[in-house]
């Protein structure tokens, strides 16, 4: 069992990796987190299938290069939103993990999420963790064998779905649905759908408790958001020892020991293997499945709850808990400005786009009149999902004019490029200078966008 | 990486040494070459590297992105190798469980 020293191969340096078969425990935390596998499971393999004005709702659609999430359409030129939310994530696991330690590892982490349903699929193959470890001492059988195929003829399946999946949010899943049956999709699909579905299958199916202790980065810095106020899962020593095994009709405190009967389950369900009752360590991912276990144990036993709990360091003490501390309040102020700035800055965005490319093969032309002309390229971006017109006005120094001087009708979500002449008597005034190109909405002027531009005329 | 062995280590304890740095590696460049290559195709698109006509060239614009992620991916596994390389002969020996033990030298008289 795990709670004996961790064993060491012969001249290594490093602990060999015991194969840990966590128990399974049913009690008000795990009911959560099934709740959280459903909920973030059912969103990933069910948004892509979602529509919506006739296109997938989300879709992070790499030909196109347009990200749709619902009714909010992405471009490139839109990088900063994707930045923002990236940096709104991050802030907001800070907040989270300062507040109530690792919620998101224990709950809301794909690692978790998937390697929870990896182990539904391993618990219907080969039984409860009793079962899986005699199974796996035996020698082999067919009996054996076949309950070993089934379980990985159920990973694979699983994490290819998966992979598919993945893919499908960045191409069409309705295509590739059909492709995949047809068996006719692309080498890249093939090979992304593999590749996702590989990395699914080691990270839930056999890697499990090594990517949090090895891989994950998070899980070696979230400790630098932990301080004395942070909720963590922790075993409460003077509650609990000396603890010892009892009988049950012995009552509590009988014999000077303390509420821990030393019944081990806390380790047995544990997913990283570790004993919580040997202190805070960072190998626990706060899935408070030992809270569920012990909480079991104390009932059985006519005990209160909460031998093995949420609290805090302090509380631990008998100190006080403070809630809003410096800490929490600089996080939660920086998240409040950040997602301020991202909502209005959404807000404010214009659906539209305007781009000013100069004729480089000549810089001005004289005309007849006694006018200069100079010829623009402008690329105009419908950013909207509806087809629109757009008129194009030019503005600076001097009686600008423009040809043709008509509305351009752009598709939705398309780029049009439009040749046009700017015109303007030569040397009223003199030289080259800035102007500004105007479009706007013909029937919604609020969608407008400038764009500078130099425009060259003869200084003399 | 070719550390003189300690005398307590095994040839299989190397092995395993071995495959972790490769891990860390590894997967040190794929978090970092995920977040680069979401950056470099903000700005660059694949029509811009093989035209617009995909039939044109031997690559669809799928395979362009594959390519500019391993292409990343190969790049930051050589950073962080050389980051490991320069560590290692910088002369700051590997801690290990069985140094931190070792009593330290008493100073002289």
């Amino acid at each position: 069992m795990n709670t004996s020293a961790p064993p060491v191969a012969s001249g290594s340096f490093y602990e060999a990796h015991q194969k840990i078969y966590p128990r399974d425990v049913k009690g008000r935390f795990a009911r959560l987190r099934t709740l959280a596998v459903l909920a973030l499971l059912g969103l990933y393999y069910l948004l892509p299938w979602f529509e919506l004005h006739g296109r997938q709702a989300v879709l992070f659609d790499l030909r196109e290069r347009k990200f749709y999430i619902f009714e909010l359409v992405l471009w490139p030129q839109d990088f900063i939103f994707l930045t923002g939310l990236l940096v709104i994530a991050a802030l907001s696991l800070f907040f989270f993990t300062a507040l109530a330690g690792r919620l998101w590892c224990g709950f809301a982490c794909p690692q978790t999420v998937w390697t929870e349903v990896y182990l539904w699929m391993e618990r219907l193959a080969e039984g409860d963790r009793a079962a899986r470890m005699r199974l796996d001492q035996a020698s082999w059988s067919l009996h054996k064998l076949g309950r070993k195929l089934a379980k990985q003829a159920m990973w694979i399946i699983f994490g290819l779905w998966t992979g598919l999946t993945f893919v499908g949010f960045f191409s069409p899943i309705r295509e590739l649905a059909h492709e995949a049956l047809a068996l006719s999709l692309g080498p890249w699909e093939i090979f992304w759908t593999c590749f996702y579905g590989f990395a699914t299958y080691g990270n839930a199916g056999l890697l499990r408790e090594q990517v949090c202790k090895y891989m994950c980065p998070y899980a070696r810095f979230q400790s630098a958001m932990f301080d004395r106020d942070t909720l963590v899962i922790t075993y409460d020593t003077e509650r609990g020892e000396p603890r010892g095994a009892r009988r049950r009709e012995a009552g509590r405190g009988a014999g000077g020991l303390g509420d821990c009967i030393d019944c081990t389950w806390c380790v047995q369900v544990c997913p990283t293997g570790i004993d919580i009752r040997q202190g805070l360590q960072y190998e626990c991912i706060g899935c408070a499945a030992c809270i569920d276990a012990c909480d079991s144990v104390m009932e059985r036993m006519g005990y209160p709850r909460g031998l093995v709990r949420y609290t805090t360091q302090h509380a631990l003490e008998h100190k006080s808990t403070v809630v809003l501390r410096p800490r929490i309040i600089v996080y939660a102020a920086l998240l409040l400005v950040l997602v301020g700035g991202f909502v209005v800055g959404l807000a404010l965005r214009q659906p539209i786009g305007l781009d000013v490319i100069r004729d480089r093969n000549a810089l001005y032309r004289m005309l007849d009149d006694g006018r200069v002309e100079n010829v623009y390229t402008l690329k105009i971006m419908n950013k909207t999902e509806q087809p629109h017109s757009y008129r194009v006005t030019v503005s600076g120094p001097g009686a600008l004019a423009l040809d043709p001087a008509v509305s351009y009708l752009v598709a939705a979500g398309e780029v049009a490029p439009v040749a046009l002449r700017v015109r303007r008597p030569a040397y009223e005034p003199r030289g080259a200078e800035t102007i500004q190109f105007h479009i706007s909405a013909v029937d919604d002027p609020r969608q407008s966008a400038s764009r500078a531009a130099r425009f060259l005329a003869p200084a003399s | 990486m070719n550390r003189p062995l300690h005398p307590d280590e095994s040839p299989r304890a190397e092995l395993s040494r071995r495959a972790r740095l490769i891990g860390v590696v590894l997967w040190s460049s794929f978090l970092a070459s995920a977040a680069g290559t979401m950056f470099f195709f903000a700005f660059i698109a694949p029509a811009d590297l093989i035209g617009e006509d995909p039939q044109a060239s031997l690559m669809d614009h799928l395979g362009v992105y594959s390519l500019g992620f391993f292409g990343l991916w190969c790049l930051s596994a050589l950073a962080a190798t050389l980051a490991l390389f320069l560590h290692r002969v910088s002369g700051v020996p590997p801690a290990s469980a069985d140094e931190h033990r070792r009593p330290r030298p008493e100073p002289g008289p």
